[in-house]
């Protein structure tokens, strides 16, 4: 692989959001993991024995070593993926793609020796990182070298095609009877534990918005939960003027589950790869308005407000959850504000020109 | 783009899709029976499970539901013996696991237990099966279980005594609470 070149080597713009993206995402794995499972307690050390899983197979302080082994690497592939300097090989010290490619080998073991539960983030996570490593090394093992533009483009694209099925399947799931069923008893609880009823009813409880959420918005709470999850990442995917709509509906379909439920781990990880839904060239437009402005400033202020108004209790990852929306808030408003940008530059050149015609027309003739 | 950069390209391109089709097949686990933990169910309120007499249900509106595996299942046990004391701490804790009462077991997790134990000593009991109504008739047909077979010996009984060592990881919940079981016995391990 250290034979294998480079040919211009920066990284693709969607690829960098993602590899930056993921150290937090890698955060709030961390934050859900020991604080649930609670490695070092001694019920864990128990359950580690009749938990099926090939961890059976390797001593306990192996398990250990991968997953620090592996917050190394994340923290390796944030620092160059930040840096983004040119490379010529793959194996150098501060390719960022060297890194990743620590990180995606290091969470398939990771996830192949983890001993409790394995989370739903932890397969997306598992899928979406060895797509790109598939790409990669196919390109590399077929060509003897590493187009960095074709194979970001193709792992970009791979990402992508995972986030969509990822959510498809988070929604076809979810067409079935109990979830779909919104009567409520006197209290207001679902009477089949539809958890599009009851997380509504959380979320109205804890924003003080109401004790009984109305039919008409338990009707779109589970329809629009299935909608949401089995068409709007394809749209925002293949349909180029609903993108900026369709992640921003996204990001919103997520903020219950961050702010009433204490579940940010998955929606920031799951965020993490929607810089694949762009094409190339909107990263690249886009990127530079990612530095602070009255724009994001005020859009991270939302998310954070969002947050504080809602917190049920401090839970472990209410903290982590306050960054969640503030970082959506901040790139939604990044986005917004270089959409808008061009489209006032767009307008001031399309009346430079109409004033231009008006002038040429008007030019006495002879 | 040269031809061997095309066909690089297709190469990446259709072991993209294979994983793909791979990820879909896994998120489609819980139809067969074999998968609760990640795979997207999150939040869904799916459920499956067999009838008494044998039929498999989800409440899946579209979706039909056929048991390919048998991971998703539970078992009670009763009667454990096991010969001999504890040999090191692994053991003692497999010890409390299998004998603890009130608890429904998942029957790879109690698989992998035996196997273990099986290897310095003797495991008997007698289990049954936990199946799962449809939920629409759980409030009003509370079905009656099964009746707990014959004691047999676990090590030499494939259905409980050999792991799935294919399956790399946990799928299912490995105990929970037992139905039957009184509210002091429901807590966690």
């Amino acid at each position: 692989m250290s034979s294998i070149p480079l040919a211009g080597a920066r990284l693709d713009p969607r690829l960098r959001l993602v590899m930056l993206f993921l150290v937090p995402g890698f955060i709030g794995h961390t934050i859900q993991l020991t604080a649930e499972d609670v490695p070092w307690d001694h019920g864990a050390w128990e359950r580690y024995w009749w938990t099926p899983g090939w961890h059976l197979f390797v001593d306990p302080w192996v398990v250990v070593a991968i997953a620090v082994m592996l917050g190394l690497a994340v923290i390796g592939m944030g620092g160059t993926a930040a840096w983004d300097a040119p490379c010529r090989r793959v194996i150098e010290p501060r390719s960022a793609r060297l890194w990743a490619m620590g990180v995606i080998v290091l969470y398939a073991a990771h996830y192949l020796t983890y001993p409790f539960r394995i989370r739903n983030h932890m397969s997306h996570m598992l899928a979406s990182t060895g797509v790109i490593g598939i790409a990669w090394l196919l390109l590399a093992v077929r060509e003897g070298r590493l187009d960095p533009r074709r194979a970001d483009r193709l792992a970009m694209d791979g990402v992508a095609l995972i986030t969509c099925v990822t959510y498809f399947f988070a929604g076809l799931h979810k067409l079935n009877a109990s979830f779909t069923n919104i009567a409520v008893d006197a209290e207001g609880n679902s009477i089949v534990g539809s958890s599009a009823v009851d997380g509504l009813r959380t979320f109205f409880l804890y924003g003080d918005l109401g004790t009984h959420p109305p039919a008409w918005l338990r009707y779109v709470a589970a329809w629009g939960t299935i909608v949401i999850e089995t068409c709007v990442p394809v749209i925002a995917w293949r349909v180029r003027r609903l993108r900026f709509l369709a992640v921003s509906i996204l990001c919103a379909f997520h903020v219950p589950h961050v702010a009433v439920m204490d579940v940010a781990d998955y929606p920031m990880i799951a965020s993490s790869f929607y810089p694949a839904l762009f094409s190339r060239a909107e990263a690249r437009i886009y990127a530079p308005y990612f530095r602070p402005s009255r724009w994001n400033v005020l859009g991270a202020a939302v998310g954070v407000a969002i947050q504080v108004w809602f917190i049920p209790w401090w839970g472990r990852l209410t903290i982590f959850g306050i960054f969640v929306l503030a970082f959506w808030g901040w790139s939604l408003a990044s986005i917004a504000h270089a959409i808008a940008s061009r489209r006032a530059r767009r307008g001031k050149a399309d009346a430079g020109r109409g004033r231009g015609a008006t002038a040429v027309s008007s030019k006495p003739s002879g | 783009m040269t031809a061997s950069s095309t066909t690089g390209e297709r190469a990446a391109r259709v072991a993209i899709g294979v994983w793909a089709l791979l990820w879909a097949c896994n998120d489609a686990l819980p139809y067969f029976g074999g998968r609760d933990d990640s795979c997207q169910t999150m939040f869904s309120s799916l459920e499956w499970g067999l009838t008494p007499d044998g039929r498999s249900w989800n409440n899946h509106l579209v979706l039909p539901q056929l048991m390919v595996f048998d991971a998703w299942l539970n078992i009670e046990l009763r009667d454990v013996s096991i010969e001999g004391e504890p040999r090191d701490r692994r053991e003692r804790a497999l010890y409390r696991w299998i004998q603890r009462p009130g608890r429904d077991r998942n029957i790879e997790a109690v698989r992998v237990a035996v196997d273990r134990l099986c290897e310095h000593h003797a495991v008997r009991f007698s289990f049954r099966r936990e199946l799962m109504p449809p939920s629409a008739e759980w409030e009003t047909t509370r079905w009656t279980p099964e009746s707990f077979g014959p004691e047999i010996d676990a090590c030499h009984d494939p259905s409980v005594g050999s792991p799935r060592w294919w399956v790399p990881v946990r799928l299912f919940e490995t105990d929970m609470p037992s139905p039957d079981a009184p509210i002091s016995d429901a807590g966690s391990p």
